[in-house]
């Protein structure tokens, strides 16, 4: 009997349930297919509305039969309508796309007073910075961020410091995992030498070991992203060229960008050329500093569903004679291969809004030789060497009201192998010798990564860590001069290294008053030993002259640093940004000299041999001060200065006595090389968008560097002021021009971080003026 | 159609760099020799080659021509064995000498001019 009436009641409900009429649906982006949140839905003539959700869903329950009208409005899009007529009592489904609104605006200034609380502070540069100025080269980009500075071997491919933390410290990477393992064992290629900067859409920098998504993070994150393809409703072209022209150095520069597809499938063809000859100071001396660079790139992106997408990249870069004043070869040709494929699924539920999948290879053949050298009249040298770096990463996002979680995985592959032939053709016969720069070297390193964030009004912190298991790995290397006597030999068996590295930080970010935030960053980034430091074979590489040897016994780095930012927003004022920070460390990775009983130079003119190794501590300090005014009459001000200075625990220096280094003893606080002195900059910017007309006049100001390293024998750099101006006039919205000056006064002068010119004490001096002119086009 | 014809000239553009090298004919000259010379050169090839040449009068000479590219390494290197001789060689590329040595009365001294094709 109960089971009858609960029979009864079931089929009751069931009834009443199925009569009921839905009118449900969901509301995408007619261009992208994404789902669009908040689009208001007018039931008529009932009169109802709603908003859709975070999915772009709507439903309207137990709606009469009869004909309606669905009005369809977003502020971005086109109003839509769309009439139904219920007659059956069937549930009816829609699937709305609305259109996109563009509206052409003259002019269009975002002002928020909201003030940025991300607990993790980013730098970012822009793809207009890049072109406007005429920037040739990424690692002149990042100049222009307050405590970056650039180590300078030639004209191109400059290699970035970041508060003092370089090389192998920052984990440098490309569209936010791919990482590019350049030739040479003195840099000469390093990442961004593999990229055009006309190709990129943004840079992103995070300071200090405090986030551990893209990998192990000791000094900090340089992220550049390039263009991706974009999907478009209706099958479509676009265009994008540039082309300019630069005095000093008879620069010219060109690049177009074809870009467009549908819904489906779509795509970004790119390619770009530099050419420039030898650049001349302010003096009119001139320096080898030529190069030749070729990009290529294409990337297909591919949507499938709604959220489903897969963009395959294969990018093709060439470095023709690129010469480095600094170094002892130049960089003959440089072909690099980057091939890259990416996976997202976006919004697979309202708590997983991204999953993303990453798999790279890029692979660089890099040869350089000395012919262009006076020392080729002897001994002509040809280096031929080959990296390979693949890997991938996973990452799952998950949100959760004001919290958010990035959980993954990532691993790299780093395969190196090349020689060095020597050819003695001075000597009858012609004898070659050929020496091992890298043999079968390999670092593999897996990691797994987590962030937490959470926001609310007051307070938003974070917390991140990650464990890497990092191996290294190479095959014995022998070098032995013309009579066969072994001048270097390392083992396998002691060439093999396994660490796991553990790294942590946390950070909080609080609004104190209004205008003003507080953030504090502490953390803690461990990295293993790179290529170089662990495989390099006797030679000159350092900023010293030694050739410098490889340990594989290197243990891991660790950097302890605690940063403190304040940032005061005020709408008369402007805004102001003060950051402190401290760094702490352990197994700091330098170099200590060898006595000649146990192991003599390779290379003619050096001091010795300095093998790497672990320094128990060292520390870096500095500060970023940032100003900048609000705009009046079209005019605003920016403001900054930077500063880190650094020192050794404990190290050696020694007395140079008849070219040889003499006398080792260790030193105590020694300063850490190649640091950049106190630098302020100000910018006068102009920006009148009804004119189409912009530009800014800049002076730069860097102290003298007397904060030298004894270990390294550094000497003092003058202090030097620059002067820039540049204007940029938007003719239409497809043509405009950009045109300067870059060191106005034509002043003389060279960085603290400019290598000395090759076999000599001669500084290696920057450009001295240069006018440029660009033309942009956007069809 | 301005996209399509702007896009096919800024591809001829981009083209038009070309990263090929460029390649050079190299020509070895052996003269102002009257003995016997031993004779030692890189061909196209990059094989050493051994020889011995024997020289009339000063007149006489020894040549040999060939196709280079940039960075290629070129030598010759030439030696007699008798006092009272001499030997001049030459190397020039595209017509042009770029490298020059000669020896008199120095028996079994290597005369060598080398390097590489200029870029």
């Amino acid at each position: 009997m109960n089971n009858r009436v609960v029979l009864v009641v079931v089929f009751f409900f069931m009834t009443i349930i199925t009569m009921s009429q839905d009118i449900s649906g969901i509301v995408l982006d007619l261009k992208t297919g994404e789902p669009i949140v908040d689009v208001s839905i007018e039931l008529l003539p009932s009169n109802k509305t709603i908003l859709t959700d975070s999915k772009g869903e709507f439903c309207f329950n137990e709606v009469d039969r009869g004909d309606y009208i669905l009005i369809f409005q977003h502020t971005a899009y086109h109003h839509e309508s769309e009439k139904i007529n219920l007659l059956n009592d069937k549930d009816i489904f829609i699937t709305k796309y609305l259109d996109i609104k563009w509206i052409e605006l003259n002019s269009v200034e975002i002002c928020s007073n909201k003030q940025d609380k991300r607990v993790l502070k980013c730098n970012s540069i822009y793809n207009a910075e890049i072109v406007e100025k005429s920037m040739h080269d990424v690692g002149e980009v990042l100049k222009s961020v307050p405590n970056i500075n650039a180590v300078r071997k030639g004209g191109v491919s400059l290699d970035p410091v970041l508060r003092g933390f370089r090389y192998g410290q920052l984990n440098v990477q490309l569209n936010s995992g791919v990482k590019i393992e350049g030739g040479c064992p003195n840099r000469m290629d390093p990442t961004f030498s593999h990229i055009s900067p006309y190709d990129i859409t943004e840079v992103n920098i995070y300071n200090g070991p405090y986030s551990f998504r893209f990998g192990p993070s000791m000094g900090g994150v340089i992220n550049v992203i390039t263009e991706k393809p974009i999907p478009f409703r209706e099958p479509q072209v676009h265009i994008k060229a540039l082309a300019g022209y630069e005095t000093n150095g008879q620069g010219e520069y060109k690049s177009l960008a074809v870009f467009g597809g549908g819904t489906k499938v779509f795509f970004n063809v790119f390619g770009g050329s530099t050419v420039f000859g030898d650049y001349s100071d302010g003096e009119g001396r001139e320096y080898n500093t030529a190069y030749q660079k070729h990009d290529y790139s294409s990337k297909v992106g591919f949507r499938f569903k709604h959220n489903h997408e897969v963009t395959v990249s294969y990018a093709i870069a060439k470095g023709r004679d690129v010469k480095y004043a600094a170094l002892p070869m130049d960089e003959r040709s440089d072909d690099t291969h980057l091939f890259s494929v990416d996976y997202t699924i976006k919004n697979i539920s309202e708590k997983i809004p991204l999953i993303t999948m990453k798999y790279y290879n890029s692979d660089v053949k890099h040869q350089m030789d000395n012919i262009w050298r006076s020392f080729s009249d002897t001994v002509v040298a040809v280096s031929d060497i080959h990296a390979i770096n693949s890997g991938g990463r996973a990452e799952l996002q998950y949100t959760n009201d004001d919290v958010m979680i990035f959980v993954g995985g990532d691993y790299e592959d780093i395969y190196k192998d090349g020689d060095r032939v020597k050819n003695m053709i001075l000597q009858p016969g012609l004898p070659v010798r050929t020496e091992n720069l890298w043999s079968d070297a390999s670092i593999k390193n897996i990691g797994l990564f987590f962030t937490y964030e959470n926001k609310s009004s007051y307070i938003d912190w974070m917390v991140s860590a990650r464990i890497d298991n990092n191996k290294g790995d190479s095959d014995d290397v022998l070098i032995t001069n013309p009579k066969g006597k072994v001048i270097y030999e390392y083992g396998k068996d002691s060439i093999s290294s396994d660490y796991l590295n553990f790294s942590a930080g946390a950070g909080m970010s609080v609004e104190l008053s209004k205008g003003l935030v507080s953030k504090i960053n502490i953390g803690r980034g461990v990295r293993s030993a790179d290529m170089v430091e662990r495989f390099i074979t006797l030679l000159p590489i350092g900023y010293d002259k030694f050739d410098y040897l490889g340990n594989p016994s290197l243990k891991p780095e660790i950097n302890n640093q605690i940063e403190l930012n304040m940032t005061y927003n005020n709408d008369v004022l402007g805004k102001i940004s003060v950051t402190g920070f401290y760094s702490f460390v352990q197994n700091y990775i330098t170099g200590e000299i060898l006595p000649p009983t146990q192991q003599r130079p390779l290379s003619q003119g050096v001091l010795g041999v300095k093998q790497f190794y672990n320094a128990d501590k060292a520390f870096l300090h500095g500060f970023e001060l940032r100003y900048l005014t609000k705009k009046y009459y079209n005019c605003y001000m920016d403001i900054s200065s930077a500063y880190t200075s650094g020192y050794i625990d404990a190290t050696e220096v020694y007395d140079i006595i008849n070219g040889t280094a003499v006398d080792v003893r260790e030193e105590k606080n020694d300063p850490i090389p190649e640091l950049a002195p106190l630098e302020i900059n100000i910018k006068l910017n102009y920006k009148n968008d009804k004119m189409g007309l912009s530009g800014y006049i800049s002076y730069r100001f860097a102290t003298e560097q007397n904060h030298l390293s004894k270990a390294y024998g550094e000497d003092l750099t003058p202090m030097f002021s620059v002067v820039d101006a540049q204007v940029m006039y938007r003719y239409n919205k497809m043509l405009s021009f950009s045109g300067g000056v870059k060191n106005l006064f034509d002043v003389a002068y060279y960085e603290h971080l400019n290598r000395n010119i090759i076999g000599s004490e001669h500084n290696f001096y920057e450009r001295g003026r240069s006018c440029f002119i660009n033309m942009k086009i956007n069809l | 159609m301005y996209r399509y014809v702007f896009f096919i000239l800024m591809m001829f553009f981009l083209l038009s760099c070309s990263t090929e090298r460029d390649s050079h004919i190299v020509k070895y000259i052996i003269t102002d020799a009257t003995t016997d010379v031993q004779i030692e050169y890189k061909n196209d090839a990059e094989e050493m080659i051994q020889l011995t040449k024997h020289f009339a009068s000063e007149e006489d000479s020894w040549e040999y021509s060939m196709l280079l590219d940039e960075g290629d390494l070129f030598f010759l290197s030439a030696r007699y064995l008798e006092s009272n001789a001499s030997v001049k060689v030459l190397i020039l590329i595209d017509e042009k000498v770029v490298k020059e040595k000669s020896s008199e009365n120095e028996p079994e001294k290597y005369v060598i001019v080398s390097g590489a094709v200029p870029y």
